[in-house]
């Protein structure tokens, strides 16, 4: 008992500095503001440090609605690191577009409690309410230019289909409740796992399960909304967008047919092949027609789910196999790697005049911003799995993890589609070095080192997960050890 | 006394009448009223299946204070964005959502 709000240390910090950030924010003139962004970023390193300090932990608590464990320690700290990475990178762009505001990293703050508390619930309660903290936090950030059209198009859409999902995830949960009278993960999965469950009711809750998590994580066929918002949204808050709701739902999701459904998966194995197989379709292809560099990354963000959804299955087929320590790691990868490629877009937004997000935008930025285009490569070879990346790493783990599982042809699906989205993340490259632009944007001359800090650091991390990938390898499975207890 | 079915029915009921109005209708104000109709839907169930439940009565109740509470936030959320759609646009159709395309 005593360890109830202790266990929550860290996300009490953050919401303490987002509301202190909501109240000094009005106080301030706007030159005063640009440190704001530092409170945001120290508040997530005390907050990590602390996760840090508690990491050999195990204890459940808040009535057995919150487990802190090497599992959420895991999660806690990418999400922190993401968190603080976004705001590096946010700084500058809020400046110029005088849009400089506390609320912004409040925001960020609110959401990234809201993935904490879904990476350490282990209650349908306490989950639900962390999945709305973070998706209500979401719609806004992704709105948060309001004077400009295609930003509040974006919010309106993703609170749209968010809220719809929200709540087919919640009557699948409801569901679970009723067949089992419980609503604590252990509780519900030792029920279904006992029998005497209604099968019908089951399959119902499962389909409405994975219909809600799939509009979460943008699977297809629920994927649409995911383009118009992110190219919508501002890129900073996009760079975030694309990152932390998608491995908090991938916490969920692992926790959702780890626990509750694992002697389930015969149920859900078949839907989630067709799903993986149709996300994957979708990213390879539908990016393959985007001039728009945003959409073109929201679409390779949609393959990376494809990806991620198979190891789900490797998962769930086969107990004890690498498949959800395999996740564990391409999220940590995926992380860096996408942000850092929405980072650049900042960075030539910031330091080019009318600079537009698309393919044309960046042709023969080679010569005029080498390190901006030399930082790009990087994160396009790592997105597209090319060693001595990170996207290397994490795509060879993931798909050994699935071959390991027995779905060896889903793996050569996963490769060949993987194979038609290098061409995508390669043409970057070609247009970046090879190519001569007539039209010239004029620089602004706006540099930024907190800009400049966090691609450095993105860049960092993809190099080093790819060259020295133990530590977090190591991690990620005895996260998946001390969680489910193999 | 009234069997359990009866009130899953009605849940269901409300929450396909909201999901049709979510899909169907072109206002966004109608939209977001129709969401708030599926959380409540779910919110008839889970009280429901609190009071026919063995195990441990009273979990529903208690979830159902949470969903209330984020449906409230959910709402303002909601009409938040709604009003800064309307002072750009001076409209609040679903279907004229179509800036962004491709």
């Amino acid at each position: 008992m005593q360890h109830d709000a202790l266990a929550i240390v860290p996300e009490l910090m953050l919401i303490a500095t987002a509301l202190v950030l909501l109240l000094i924010d009005p106080m301030l003139p706007p030159e005063g503001r640009r440190g704001l962004s530092w409170l945001g970023i120290f508040s997530c390193i005390t907050a990590a440090i602390s996760v840090w300090l508690s990491r050999d932990e195990q204890f459940t608590t808040f009535n057995h609605g919150i487990a802190l464990d090497k599992f959420a320690v895991f999660f806690m700290i990418l999400l922190l690191g993401v968190a603080g990475l976004a705001m590096l990178l946010s700084e500058k762009h809020l400046n110029l577009r005088r849009r400089l505001l506390g609320d912004y990293y409040a925001l960020i703050l609110l959401a990234t409690v809201g993935m904490m508390v879904m990476a350490s619930a282990i209650d349908l309660a306490t989950f639900f309410v962390g999945l709305e903290l973070m998706a209500l936090s979401s719609y806004l950030l992704a709105g948060f230019f309001r004077y400009d059209e295609p930003s509040v198009e974006a919010a309106l859409k993703y609170f749209l289909t968010g809220s719809f999902a929200s709540a087919f995830l919640l009557l699948g949960m409801t569901l679970l409740y009723g067949l089992t009278g419980s609503t604590n993960f252990k509780e519900i999965g030792d029920a279904i796992n006992g029998g005497g469950v209604a099968g019908g009711v089951l399959v119902v809750a499962i389909v409405l399960l994975i219909g809600g998590f799939a509009f979460k994580v943008a699977a297809a066929p629920f994927h649409s909304w995911a383009p118009d918002v992110y190219q919508g949204a501002p890129t900073p808050a996009a760079a975030f967008l694309t990152v932390g709701p998608k491995i908090a739902a991938f916490a969920a999701i692992i926790k959702f047919f780890s626990i509750i459904l694992a002697g389930e998966h015969t149920t859900w194995v078949p839907l989630l092949i067709i799903i993986s197989l149709a996300t994957m379709l979708v990213g390879a292809t539908l990016a393959l027609l985007q001039r728009n560099l945003k959409r073109m990354l929201a679409y390779s963000s949609i393959a990376h789910v494809g990806y991620l959804l198979l190891a789900v299955i490797a998962g769930g087929q086969k107990t004890g196999s690498f498949g959800y320590s395999a996740i564990l790691f391409y999220l940590a990868a995926y992380a860096v790697m996408n942000m850092g490629a929405f980072g650049v877009l900042v960075y030539m937004a910031n330091s080019a005049k009318g600079f537009r997000d698309t393919l044309d935008d960046v042709t023969g930025i080679g010569r005029r911003y080498p390190w901006a285009a030399g930082i790009m490569t990087v994160f396009m070879l790592s997105l597209a799995g090319i060693p001595p990346t990170a996207g290397f790493l994490a795509k060879f783990y993931l798909f050994a993890a699935v071959v390991d599982s027995g779905y060896a042809w889903l793996a050569v699906i996963g490769v060949l589609f993987s194979v038609v989205s290098a061409y995508y993340y390669l043409r970057v490259i070609v247009y970046m070095y090879m190519r001569e632009s007539e039209a010239v944007l004029e620089p602004t001359g706006e540099g930024s080192w907190d800009l400049n800090l966090g691609l450095g650091l993105a860049v960092a991390g993809v190099i080093l997960i790819g060259i020295l990938p133990s530590q977090i390898l190591g991690a990620a499975q005895d996260a998946m050890v001390k969680l489910l207890g193999f | 006394m009234t069997p359990l079915q009866h009130y899953l029915a009605l849940s269901v009921a409300l929450f396909c009448i909201g999901a049709w109005g979510v899909l169907a209708r072109r206002n966004i104000i109608v939209v977001v009223m129709c969401l708030e109709l599926m959380l409540n839907a779910v919110n008839v169930a889970l009280v429901a299946f609190s009071n026919y439940s063995q195990v441990i009565p009273g979990r529903g109740e208690v979830f159902v204070f949470f969903v209330l509470g984020v449906a409230a936030a959910e709402v303002a959320v909601g009409l938040s964005i709604g009003i800064a759609m309307y002072r750009l646009r001076e409209r609040l159709k679903v279907d004229e959502l179509d800036e962004m395309k491709g």
